[in-house]
Order: C-alpha cells, then sequence, then structure tokens
C-alpha cells in the first residue's frame, strides 16, 4: 500500500506504478495535462518510466479559462 | 503591411481576449471566435481528478489553431509563478507566458519586486514573457531591458472596467518602448479600447468586458471592430484640435437671397 497526496489530496493505492499508469487509472489523456512531481515538472516522454512511490507529492495541471 | 508581432511571431489580431468568467466552455468558445483573436490567455489549474471525463477548455478552443497563453493569475510569488508556468510550458509545449505576479487580493495589483524577480529567471530559461505590470514607465523600461517580448500595464484595476484613466502614463510607456505595449486589464467598454489603441498601443487584452457584457457574442465583435478601428485611427494621425470653428463647407459659391 502506498499513500501519496494527488492534487493537494491524500489518495491509497495499492502498489506501486508508474506516472503514464496513473493517468490511465483516472482516464486523463496525458496530452492535455502537464504533471509536476515532488515539484518538479516532468517531460511527458518520461511519464512511462517515472515511478510514483510511497509520501509522493503529484499535482496534474491543465489549462482553464482564465484572463 | 502593419504587423503584429510579439517576439517572433506575428498574430492577426491585436486583440487579446481572456477566456474566463463565461457562462460555459460553448460560451467561451463563441466569444473567442466572434473576437477574431488568434491569442488568448488561459489559465493553469489542477485536473479535476474525482471527474476527469468533464470537458476541457482544449476541447472547445483548439491550441493549433488559437495560441494558448498561459498565465499566472492567482500566484502572489516568484516561486508560484515559475512553479506555474513551468507546468504550462510542458502542458501546451510552447514557451510564450503571460506573467503575473500578485501583491494585493482586493487591487490584484501587481507586486512589481516579485514580477521583476520572476522576469528574469524566466528569460533566462528561454520563456518569451508577456507581463502584467503597473502603468510606471520605469517598471516597464527595466522589463523591456530585462529581455521581455511585450509589457502589459494596466488600464485600471483588473475586472473593475473603469477604462484608462492614466492615459499620459500609458503614452510615455508606449514612446519609450522598442517591445510591443499591450493594455491589459480595465477595459470596460469599445470606446476604452479605442483608446488603448489611439495612444498608440500595440494591443489589448479583453476579458471581463466581453464575459459580462449581457450579450459577450457581441461585445466580442464590438471589441474586434474597436481595436481595428482604433489602431487605424493611429495610424492615420488625427487632426489638430483647435480652440475655434472652422467651417466644413466652402463659403465661396454661396447663394445670396
Amino acid at each position: 500500500m502506498i499513500e501519496i497526496q494527488l492534487n493537494g489530496e491524500k489518495t491509497e493505492f495499492s502498489n506501486n506504478f508508474t506516472i503514464e499508469e496513473l493517468l490511465a487509472k483516472l482516464i486523463i489523456d496525458k496530452n492535455k495535462v502537464a504533471v509536476e512531481l515532488n515539484g518538479a515538472v516532468i517531460p511527458r516522454q518520461k511519464y512511462s518510466i517515472t515511478k510514483i512511490v510511497n509520501k509522493d507529492v503529484i499535482e496534474v495541471v491543465t489549462f482553464i479559462g482564465g484572463g | 503591411m502593419d504587423q503584429f508581432k510579439i517576439g517572433n511571431r506575428i498574430f492577426k489580431s491585436r486583440l487579446i481576449v481572456g477566456t474566463g468568467k463565461y457562462k460555459d466552455l460553448k460560451e467561451t468558445s463563441d466569444a473567442v471566435n466572434s473576437s477574431g483573436a488568434d491569442l488568448v490567455t488561459v489559465a493553469v489549474r489542477r485536473v479535476n481528478i474525482i471527474n476527469a471525463k468533464e470537458p476541457m477548455l482544449m476541447d472547445f478552443i483548439d491550441p493549433k489553431k488559437i495560441t494558448y497563453l498561459p498565465n499566472t493569475a492567482g500566484c502572489y510569488t516568484s516561486d508560484d509563478a515559475l512553479r506555474t508556468l513551468r507546468l504550462a510550458k510542458e502542458s501546451g509545449g510552447w514557451n510564450l507566458v503571460k506573467l503575473e505576479v500578485l501583491g494585493d487580493e482586493n487591487t490584484l495589483y501587481p507586486n512589481m519586486q516579485e514580477t521583476i524577480k520572476s522576469a528574469k529567471i524566466l528569460v533566462k530559461e528561454g520563456f518569451e514573457v508577456m507581463v502584467y505590470c503597473s502603468d510606471d514607465p520605469i517598471a516597464c523600461r527595466q522589463l523591456e531591458d530585462i529581455g521581455v517580448v511585450a509589457v502589459m500595464p494596466l488600464g485600471s484595476l483588473i475586472g473593475s472596467g473603469q477604462g484608462i484613466p492614466n492615459k499620459l502614463n500609458i503614452e510615455i510607456i508606449k514612446r519609450q518602448s522598442k517591445i510591443p505595449v499591450i493594455v491589459d486589464a480595465g477595459i470596460g467598454t469599445a470606446s476604452d479600447a479605442v483608446i488603448a489603441m489611439e495612444l498608440g498601443c500595440d494591443g489589448v487584452l479583453v476579458n471581463s468586458a466581453i464575459a459580462k457584457a449581457k450579450n459577450p457574442i457581441l461585445m466580442a465583435e464590438s471589441m474586434k471592430n474597436a481595436v481595428i478601428a482604433g489602431r487605424q485611427s493611429y495610424l492615420s494621425g488625427r487632426m489638430e484640435k483647435k480652440n475655434i470653428a472652422i467651417a466644413s463647407s466652402p463659403k465661396q459659391g454661396k447663394i445670396n437671397i
């Protein structure tokens, strides 16, 4: 069991996985978002090789309307 | 050819529109289309993890056709702004961004110290930075010296619709700047946009005046026309102002009764 902070919420998952797998689980189109892992932006091409581990802090953001 | 060039990019429209405050994404998209803008500001926010299927801005406004200008709205520190724009760059894959670092929640006035600090770092990191700033000619010059691609002094407070009370400052900034000057914030109605353009500004950024109009789609078109009219008026060179009347019709040949 791992516990991560995902967009400000504590979230539990049963096993370790990659960012790519996380986005797939959440049904998020990876081409429309950006991911920050523990304060560092992760380039899209590294999603499939970047592992998420216990206590990681993840932000998944996208563009919304703004001035 | 009167081109609107920011950095190395050429835009068709001198009107930049914000995509916030609309009723829904359909209205946002309709207003953008009606405005003729090919550059729109967008905010960077967390994805709704619980309902990731909810419609996204990109489903309504195609970033391949309309350039997204990610902003740092709501950022009060340099660190926050930098973090937001680094994420924006990865989301969209481009370098053109709008930096704004706010200093106060009631006025949303820019904190120029933090703004200048952030601009320096962003320029070093290869960003093309357009900067929301105070209408202070010195701050604008400092930003230009740093290497930002456009300065965007406020006409008046964000979302206030108070127009451009201090035209003199905007004029000074325009006169001294070699990079585009875009009036950002405060435009309330079409005549405000015309004034900005007649002052010689290179462009205008409008959000609330369109989104909060009773008919946003029609106001978007009005802003488009206002920016074109203002630009044409500026390029034409207005007539000299006089304190006496000068008749428009000739005296000669007038019939005698």
